[in-house]
Formats: structure tokens, C-alpha cells, sequence
């Protein structure tokens, strides 16, 4: 069933590409066909005038202009600014183009045809097929227009063609012109619709891999280049609770377990990644076995500071929000640290590994960074490096609690909307440490052991 | 000088057209024709009155942007903004021909691109559907903007500026009768707001949402795809009511509060339903106390209807 959905999604995206790309084409061919029935003018002339001596070339040339060029300009100009919807964007241009068709050759060809020289048809026959042959053929047009495309044929082309040919008179002239026009426009037809095929395939190509790589580009990346939502990655400069995590000593676990540290450190980031996500936070991104993620990052709290009279409720509003993020946040953190102790349990039974988190909070940047060729999604400034130093602090403190406990170090800003404070101790900053901490003093640190894994530890 | 310039946008929207036709009339000389074209000449003037006052309002479409502006003539921006607001209010109040312009789609078109709006044009709208800063607009496919609704893209504020922003409706969403939607406010797809709903300043409500009759949703509210806010709710100040989260009938949400999940919002909700309960606890024990004549002090005397009747 999700396979099947995921299917009919992708299918829909490649439709609707497909339909742009045609509009496209359909706004180059007119202007195309707007050229070259200007330039029929000119070479149509010298054929023209042996059926009507007196013709000048500016005769044959204005009626050209005046009913084949500048509809086909107009059409073309229609195309790219209507605001309409593709489908009758497109079936506008079959029925134009049919139309156009009969208006190119009501001038001197078909009523010198009607006046017995259906010899005409003959010279013009190079040309139908081109235009016939060429446009179907470069257009591609999908075969649920089908139907317009054939009554537009046989309403305005092929059936005026074989009624004036066979009323001229000459059935040789007819066969001739018949087999030409009913080979060119089912030729065109039908390689424009296995070209349109093949459109299709390829935009359905393009919107599949779109959609698997949507899977790796993280949601943030997604929503903003494939779900029309490019607001999320414009550079911001937004509040939230920002964290770090990292895994101590994890060089030498790495080098001591090699892959068996390989398939603990997959499992970790995707049990992280969804207790992050269902916390309501964003995963930033990961650095080694370090995560990066955050809290209210999208929340828009600004949204209506430029509105006078509401500043003191959207104070309170602001209170309230902390409130709630204070609670995801540590909820989150919680469940993350005593997550982590047990699936270290079980990849490592007999190891202790210890995580440390640091947070933080206040104004962070967010939007893409990165070189022309490769960016990411990413939240940057002073916060995020104080969440990353009061991480890698933890180490400077272990000594203070047990060796084996995982540690959460938060700052002062970070503990303002904590109403329970028990579990945490007071850390004082020493000056030398302090300038690197951003001038913080003093820090809360709380410790993590799993009581229950302690003891199943003794047991065994 | 810009008043006066202002003023001659209804003289030139409604004479031109009428000067356009007497003239034509007079040109004619049989008999018929006359009486053609004046059969048409309504025709004509709908036509001429909206392809003028439309060219008109195209000398401000510049200054139709989202932002605040002084709300003085003196000030170039919003000179600009009323001229495109003149015309436009004066097509939007000639009701007669506004309802034909609706109508009839070919006018539709030429209305809103003279005007300048930019969105899909198959969306549904009343002639009282008060809509206007149409370039900042987009309503998309299928939309449906009932009676009696506002889609208010601005509105003046006390210190003497006017603040403007876009609204935008997505795909087969509907905006109820009555129901009044403020500047810069975004509804997803196929998300209803029903009749008499009250929204304020940029309100974002995702897809498949579903607010329903007289909830009042204030300024930067935000409701996530697949939330439903039940009948008489009041969503405070930058609320945030979570994805496919039910937000129960007569709720009243706290500014900045966040119902991320369901079982969020129901604790919420029995908070409040706790509160009052323990309210109502505490007055009917005052009431007993006072019954018994207790501390509060309060007697009651018992009546006798009939005495009383027999007294009157």
C-alpha cells in the first residue's frame, strides 16, 4: 500500500513536469512556426506566381504575416503568461495550430486548387509535411489529448486537404496528396506520442529519484526545495534550545570494537532521531558520533513583532512558549541520555560507555551553508558553540561525579524555565575556562546511571 | 493636489465609458445600428468602465506589497496604494456589475489581471466577499471564499499605518460564511474554516485542517496539518495546536501554548475542565454554607408564592 501511494505520488509530480516542459515547447514551436511561414512567404512565391502572373511578393508576404506570424506570436505570448491551466493551455495550442493550418493555406493555395490547378498541392506537399510531421514530432503531445489532436486534423488539415484536392478534380493529384498528408500526420502523430512516452518516462526517472533523495536530504532540505516551503532555509535568526551530543572516549571505543562501534552508532542515531523527532525537535545534523539538534527552531516567534500594541502578550505568549519547549527539550534530553545507556547495554554488555549532552539557549542562525556545489541545512552562532563547549566541559568535570555516569551540562539561559532544579549540581566556572565558555559562570550538570542495568550488570 | 488627482478617478472610470458611447451613438447614422448599439451599451460601459478604472489602478500596482505605510496621502506609497484601491473599490461596491465580472469568466480574467492579481483565477467568490490588494493575493484551484467572508489582506493599525500582507488559500480549501481572515494568514489544502471563524494576523493552518463555527484564532496561531478545532474555541496569541492534534469544543487555548500531541491536549483540556470543576465545587459549597447560615453571612428566606399573590 505505501509502496503504491509513494508510486501514484511520484506519477503526479511527472505529470505535472511534463505538462510544463510541453508548455514550453509549445511557446517555442510558435514562435518557430511564426518564422517559418514569414519565410514561406518568400519561398512559395516564385510557384505561387506561375498560377497568378500579376502576384507581387509583398502580396504574398503580408497575408502571411498578418494571419500565420503574428497569431503564432500571439500564441506563443498567451502560453507563457496565462494564467490558466496547463491542459487548456494545451489543448488551445492543438486547436490553434489546426486552425492556423487552414488560414496558411486559404491563402493562394487552396482557392487556386478550387479554381482547377490542383497541380498546386503538389508544391505545398513538402511543406504540410513539415509542418505537419515536424511540430507533432517535436511538440509530443501526451495521448490524453489525443482526441483534440485528431479533430483538429481531420476538421481543419486532412479533411479540408482531401475535400478541396478531390473537388479539384484530378484523382491522381488526390492519391498523391492523400497517401502524403495521411502518412505525414500519422508519422508525427504517433512519434510524438511515443516521444511523449518517453518524456515521461524520464521526468518519472527525475521524480523518483527526487523523492529517494528527499529521503537523505533530511526534512528541513525537503520541504523547502521539493514542497514549495523555501521560507524554512532562508537565513533566520531565530530562538531556541539548542543541544550537542557526543559520546566520550569514542576514538579509542572506535579503534577497540571497529565494526561492531560501526553498527552500535547506527542503531544509536536512529533510536536518537526518533525520540528527537516524536519530542518535537529538529535533528540538525551528525558529526562523527557527535548530534547536533535543537528545539523551537521553527516556530516563527517573530512573526508578529512588527505589529504595534502587542508586545506585552506576545510576551506572555513567549513565556508560555519556553514553558512548552522547556518541557519537550528535557523531556526529550531525558529519555535520550537513559536511551542511550540502555542500547550501549545492549551492543556492549560489558562495557560502560557514557555520553555527555551540553545545552544551551537563546538566539541562534539558521538557513544553508555551505560552497556552491555542496550546501546543507544548518544552524550556526554563539549558542550553537557554547552547546558544543559545554559538552566537551563535561570532560574538565567528570572527576566530580561517578566515572561511569553520562553527563547533561547546561547553561544558566538553558535553566530559566526549569521549575525543578533537584538532580542537578552547581558548577562554578574558573576564569580561565570561563572565556571560552562565553563568559558563562556557572553551569548545572546532572548525572546519568541506569540503576536497573547497574544491577543486572552485577548479576551477571 | 493628490486628493484632486484622486478624485478623478471616478470621474474618469464612469465618464469615459458613457462619453465613449455617446459619442459612438452619434457617429452612427441608420437607424438600427442606434438602436443596436443601445441595446449593447450597458455591455459596453461594464466593459469600458472596468478596462479604464482597471488601467487606472495600474499607475499603484507598484506599492500593492506586503509591509506598513503611513496612512497619508502625503506619503508617495500610499498615494500609490489608493490609486490602485480608488478604482478598486468602486468596481467591488457597483454590485450589479461586480457580480457580472465574477460571472462571467472572460471579464473575470480581465478584472483580476488589470488588477493585478498573479494566483489561479477557478476559485469561487461572492460579490460580497470583501477581497482587495488583489498582487499580494494567491487563492488557488477549487478554492472557495464564501458570502459574507473577509479575506483581508490589510488593516489599520492605532498609530496611523495601514499594515498589508498577502493571503494565501490552498487548493480546494473553504473559508465559511462570515468568517473573517486576517493580513498575511496561509491555509493549506483542503482545510476548512467554517462559518463565523475569527482570524487574526498571520495565522498559519496547514492541510486537511478543519476549524469549525465561531472559534476565535488569534494573531501567528499556528495549526498544523490534519488538526481539527472544534466549535467556540478561542486559540491565544501564537498558540501552536499540533499535526492531526483535536482540540475540543468551546477549548480555550492560552497564548503560546503548544499542543504538540493529542494526549497534550487532552491533559490541557481536563486542566481546564479541572479548574472550573473546582470552581463550581467551591461555590455550591459556599452556597450550602450560606443556606445553612454560615460564615459567609447570607440568609435565605423561603417564599410562599401564594402569599405572595394574594399580597399583589
Amino acid at each position: 500500500m505505501k509502496r503504491k501511494d509513494e508510486s501514484i505520488i511520484i506519477q503526479e509530480q511527472a505529470s505535472k513536469a511534463v505538462f510544463h516542459a510541453l508548455i514550453v515547447r509549445l511557446e517555442f514551436l510558435s514562435y518557430v512556426l511564426a518564422l517559418t511561414l514569414f519565410i514561406y512567404g518568400f519561398g512559395s512565391f516564385e510557384f505561387i506566381k506561375s498560377f497568378h502572373p500579376g502576384l507581387s511578393l509583398l502580396d504574398n508576404i503580408w497575408p502571411r504575416v498578418a494571419f500565420n506570424s503574428i497569431p503564432f506570436l500571439l500564441l506563443g505570448y498567451f502560453l507563457r503568461k496565462a494564467a490558466l491551466k496547463e491542459e487548456n493551455k494545451i489543448k488551445i495550442f492543438i486547436w490553434s495550430y489546426s486552425v492556423l493550418f487552414s488560414v496558411a493555406a486559404s491563402i493562394y493555395v487552396w482557392p487556386t486548387a478550387l479554381k482547377g490547378h490542383p497541380n498546386i498541392f503538389l508544391y505545398v506537399a513538402g511543406a504540410n509535411t513539415a509542418y505537419l510531421c515536424g511540430t507533432y514530432i517535436m511538440a509530443s503531445i501526451p495521448k490524453q489529448f489525443l482526441s483534440h489532436v485528431l479533430a483538429g486534423n481531420i476538421l481543419f488539415i486532412v479533411g479540408p486537404i482531401l475535400t478541396i484536392s478531390y473537388i479539384a478534380g484530378d484523382l491522381k493529384v488526390l492519391a498523391v496528396v492523400a497517401s502524403d498528408t495521411l502518412m505525414a500526420a500519422a508519422v508525427g502523430i504517433g512519434l510524438g506520442l511515443y516521444a511523449s512516452k518517453l518524456h515521461n518516462a524520464l521526468e518519472y526517472l527525475k521524480a523518483s529519484q527526487r523523492h529517494e533523495s528527499g529521503k537523505y536530504l533530511g526534512e528541513t532540505l525537503k520541504k523547502a526545495l521539493y514542497e514549495d516551503q523555501a521560507d524554512l532555509i532562508k537565513e533566520t535568526v531565530c530562538t531556541s534550545y539548542i543541544f550537542m551530543m557526543d559520546i566520550r572516549d569514542s576514538t579509542n571505543l572506535t579503534r577497540k570494537y571497529g565494526d561492531r562501534w560501526s553498527e552500535f552508532n547506527k542503531a544509536w542515531l536512529s533510536e536518537a532521531l526518533d525520540i528527537i523527532r516524536s519530542h518535537g525537535g529538529t535533528f540538525v545534523k551528525s558529526t562523527g558520533d557527535g548530534l547536533l539538534g535543537a528545539f523551537g527552531l521553527f516556530d516563527d516567534e517573530s512573526l508578529l513583532d512588527d505589529i504595534p500594541g502587542l508586545e506585552d502578550k506576545n510576551k506572555e505568549a513567549d513565556e508560555a512558549r519556553w514553558v512548552g519547549l522547556t518541557v519537550d527539550t528535557y523531556g526529550c534530553l531525558e529519555q535520550l541520555m537513559l536511551r542511550f545507556e540502555k542500547v550501549s547495554a545492549e551492543h556492549f554488555p560489558e562495557e560502560v560507555i557514557r555520553i555527555a549532552c551540553g545545552l544551551d539557549r537563546g538566539k541562534v542562525h539558521r538557513g544553508i551553508r555551505g560552497a556552491q556545489s555542496r550546501r546543507e541545512f544548518d544552524i550556526w552562532g554563539d549558542k550553537v558553540n557554547t552547546a558544543a563547549k559545554l559538552e566537551a566541559f563535561s570532560k574538565d568535570i567528570a572527576g566530580n561525579f561517578d566515572p561511569e555516569a553520562s553527563l547533561l551540562v547546561i547553561s544558566p539561559f538553558a535553566s530559566d524555565f526549569l521549575e525543578n532544579l533537584s538532580g542537578f549540581k552547581k558548577i562554578m566556572v574558573t576564569d580561565e575556562i570561563r572565556g571560552s565558555l562565553h563568559g558563562i559562570r556557572w553551569v548545572l550538570v546532572r548525572s546519568y546511571r541506569n540503576q536497573q542495568l547497574i544491577k543486572a550488570k552485577k548479576v551477571s | 493636489m493628490r486628493s484632486a488627482i484622486l478624485g478623478l478617478i471616478p470621474v474618469l472610470s464612469f465618464g469615459l465609458p458613457i462619453a465613449a458611447i455617446v459619442v459612438t451613438y452619434e457617429l452612427m447614422t441608420p437607424q438600427w445600428l442606434r438602436l443596436t448599439w443601445l441595446v449593447l451599451s450597458p455591455v459596453i460601459f461594464i466593459v469600458g468602465f472596468l478596462v479604464v478604472a482597471g488601467l487606472i489602478s495600474r499607475a499603484g500596482l507598484s506599492a500593492i506589497k506586503n509591509g506598513r505605510i503611513e496612512r497619508t496621502v502625503k506619503n508617495w506609497k500610499y498615494f500609490k496604494r489608493r490609486l490602485h484601491a480608488g478604482p478598486w473599490t468602486m468596481l467591488y461596491y457597483f454590485k450589479p456589475v461586480y457580480h457580472l465580472v465574477l460571472s462571467i469568466k472572460p471579464l473575470r480574467w480581465l478584472a483580476f489581471r488589470l488588477f493585478g492579481y498573479k494566483g489561479d483565477l477557478d476559485f469561487t467568490i461572492y460579490p460580497d466577499t470583501w477581497f482587495r490588494d488583489l498582487p499580494v493575493m494567491k487563492i488557488s484551484s477549487g478554492a472557495y471564499l464564501s458570502n459574507n467572508s473577509s479575506i483581508a489582506p490589510n488593516i489599520c493599525l492605532m498609530d496611523g499605518t495601514i499594515l498589508v500582507d498577502g493571503i494565501r488559500v490552498g487548493k480546494n480549501s473553504v473559508v465559511g460564511h462570515g468568517a473573517l481572515i486576517g493580513p498575511g494568514t496561509r491555509i493549506g489544502e483542503n482545510s476548512e474554516i467554517a462559518t463565523k471563524v475569527t482570524s487574526g494576523i498571520r495565522v498559519r493552518v496547514g492541510n486537511d485542517v478543519k476549524v469549525h463555527e465561531v472559534t476565535g484564532i488569534q494573531h501567528g496561531v499556528v495549526i498544523e496539518d490534519g488538526a481539527t478545532i472544534e466549535a467556540v474555541s478561542l486559540l491565544g496569541l501564537r498558540s501552536r495546536i499540533g499535526k492531526g492534534v483535536r482540540v475540543k469544543e468551546g477549548s480555550h487555548i492560552h497564548s503560546g501554548v503548544r499542543l504538540r500531541t493529542q494526549q497534550e491536549a487532552d491533559e490541557y483540556y481536563s486542566e481546564e475542565t479541572g479548574a472550573l470543576t473546582r470552581k463550581r465545587t467551591l461555590l455550591s459549597e459556599q452556597l450550602e454554607e450560606a443556606l445553612k447560615g454560615g460564615r459567609s453571612g447570607i440568609t435565605l428566606e423561603t417564599v410562599d408564592p401564594e402569599k405572595v399573590a394574594s399580597e399583589t
